[in-house]
């Protein structure tokens, strides 16, 4: 398990500033989607038994009981597949690197990290009516190294986070030229 | 043409069983990936914890059933009632 105690590959005096997963309303929008489908089967099975009430005494009964179980225990599945998928992908900022851990589907996890000293540019970007509503947004953060941008998505106060990455990346930078190499010291 | 109820039963359970599969690989990604936290426990017990009101309904409604019962098809297409629940 993770903890925030012992990142993966934690460097000596590293401390956790932010962990971010996406907007809570990327969330909302999942449960209120399986609300539905758990809704659909209430009002079907309502309308059933209202209307057809001697589909109880049908021999084909125990089929329709059996389907509506299938039903009801595959989308508990699909909604808790789905929740993890928004509970794994996670991104941590700390005073000296951002981690990006992305859990695609069940079987593929892509873990990724940038020193914040390699930064260049970091850019914020909110579009649409609900991620404006709601405030959540991407940001992208760009390194010198790397030509694709790392990318945090959907996460909420997207301004925010791009700002404290911003004065992480300095002060890292200012700390870095500070550290004289130790071979620049033999003359 | 007739053919027994029982065979929705073994369908179900074959289903069960894909469930099964993928109910432990889900809970293995939240025990072994998830923050080491009150709410990863929470959610985890909670999924388990409605499976298996859900899966024991269905199991008590099943012992219920002669599934030895007959379903004919294409004879007065599904009309007939039957004592399926034991007595």
């Amino acid at each position: 398990m993770l903890s925030i105690y012992h990142l993966p590959n934690q460097l000596p005096g590293e401390q956790v500033v932010k962990i971010i997963r996406r907007d809570f309303f990327i969330l909302f929008k999942k449960i209120v989607f399986f609300l539905l489908l758990f809704f659909f089967y209430g009002a079907f099975s309502l309308i059933i038994l209202t209307y057809y009430p001697a589909v109880t005494e049908q021999i084909y009964f125990p089929a329709l009981v059996l389907a509506a179980s299938g039903y009801l225990l595959f989308i508990w599945l699909f909604f808790f597949f789905s929740f993890i998928d928004y509970y794994l992908d996670v991104w941590i900022i700390t005073n000296e690197r951002i981690i990006n851990i992305e859990q695609q589907g069940l079987f593929s996890r892509i873990i990724s990290e940038q020193r914040l000293f390699r930064i260049q540019d970091v850019t914020s970007e909110v579009t649409g009516v609900l991620p404006t509503v709601f405030k959540y947004g991407n940001v992208y953060v760009q390194t010198a190294a790397e030509k694709e941008r790392f990318s945090f998505e959907q996460i909420p106060d997207p301004n925010g986070v791009r700002d404290t990455i911003i004065k992480l990346a300095e002060v890292d930078r200012e700390r870095m030229a500070k550290e004289i190499p130790p071979e620049e010291k033999v003359e | 043409m007739s053919f027994p109820i029982s065979i929705f039963l073994y369908i179900y359970f074959a289903f069960l069983l894909f469930w099964v599969v993928f109910s432990l690989a889900e809970i293995y990604h939240m025990l072994k990936y998830g923050f080491k936290t009150a709410t990863t426990f929470f959610i985890t017990f909670g999924y388990l914890a409605v499976s298996l009101i859900i899966i024991s309904a269905s199991l008590i409604y099943i012992s219920q059933v002669n599934w030895q019962s007959e379903l004919s098809v294409f004879s007065g297409v599904l009309s007939e009632t039957s004592e399926y629940i034991q007595e």
